[in-house]
């Protein structure tokens, strides 16, 4: 009686469309919990990378927020391996985007006549960017709680392709290949953004904390 | 070589300690995108799952209207189909063939006295 029950159950055509969007519910809030965790998991990285990338740290969040939106609407369905790489390809795109209209906005104003700032200044706090009359150099900033900040400035000040180029590689240990993927350009240029970046930053930092 | 290992760990180290202490505002800004980045995916879903079957009785809607059109109407290539046929009857009727050449010579002959 019970088998017969259910097949009846699995061939009725009602309750089989219940049971397949049932699944469907089901995977679905699956997708959701893991693009949540994904989300979770990278969200302080991208931060600090728009945020170096960019100078401005709400500048940073609406990149940041930005890169997460468009990975949810276009590519939630794709297998999670994949999110990373695309994560991370989305937000480089979106930074270099917010280069060019920051490179044109500011090339409008000039001819306008007003010479805009710098977000990285005007953002800037001036007790931290005021020189230090201590003495206290690179190396003493380094080894305390806020060591990371001689590397975020020199980083800052690299152009934008050795910035990515350092922060993909190193930091979020990717492969040439899909550095490359991600900055949308060749595995030459990225070994050559990365290696004059890695130059730049130890030729400024290396003496002082190395 | 062991110098620049070095110097790229403690590089990597440095900026994973740097999102260690994120200040709370920017932590809650950070969950604040993630939600709504998820909630455009809710929003997404629902949408595609209930436009569906629309999006199909439409598609298909189109297609019968379309076949319908192509075939009530007469195409050329039919028209080329009669015109062809026509001929054939045409070519197929000797008598109509040599009164046509016969027409020919006489114009022929009449342009010929007329030059004379």
């Amino acid at each position: 009686m019970i088998a017969i029950t259910t097949t009846y159950t699995l061939n009725s055509p009602y309750q089989l469309g219940q049971h397949h969007q049932s699944s469907q519910e089901t995977s679905a809030l699956q997708n959701q919990q893991a693009m949540n965790r994904f989300l979770s998991g990278i969200e302080r990285q991208a931060f600090r990378m728009a945020e170096i990338a960019s100078g401005s740290r709400d500048d940073a969040l609406d990149l940041v927020q930005d890169a997460m939106i468009s990975l949810v609407k276009s590519y939630a369905h794709k297998p999670e391996a994949e999110w990373g790489p695309l994560f991370h390809r989305i937000l480089q795109s979106k930074i270099r985007d917010y280069y060019r209209r920051n490179s044109v906005r500011n090339k409008l104003l000039g001819w306008l006549g007003f010479h805009p700032k710098d977000p990285q200044e005007e953002n800037a706090d001036p007790i931290q960017t005021a020189a230090d009359t201590q003495g206290k150099g690179p190396q003493d900033i380094l080894i305390n709680d806020d060591s990371g900040k001689a590397l975020q400035d020199a980083l800052k000040a690299l152009p934008l392709r050795q910035q990515q180029a350092f922060l993909l590689r190193n930091w979020q240990a990717m492969s040439v290949a899909e550095t490359a993927h991600a900055m949308g350009c060749s595995e030459g240029s990225v070994k050559t953004h990365y290696s004059r970046a890695v130059h730049q930053l130890r030729t400024q930092l290396e003496e002082h904390h190395l | 070589m062991s110098s620049h290992n070095d110097f790229l760990n403690r590089s990597r180290q440095q900026l994973d300690d740097s999102i260690e202490h994120l200040d709370g505002e920017t932590l809650s800004r950070l969950n604040q995108a993630r939600q709504a980045a998820l909630a455009s995916q809710q929003k997404h879903s629902p949408f595609s799952r209930n436009w569906l079957p629309a999006s199909v009785t439409a598609a298909l809607s189109l297609a019968v209207i379309g076949s319908w059109l192509l075939y009530s109407t007469p195409r050329p290539d039919n028209l080329v189909q009669t015109a062809q046929l026509d001929d054939l009857e045409l070519l197929s009727s000797s008598t109509d063939l040599e009164l046509l050449e016969e027409l020919e010579f006489i114009n022929w002959l009449v342009e010929e006295e007329n030059a004379g």
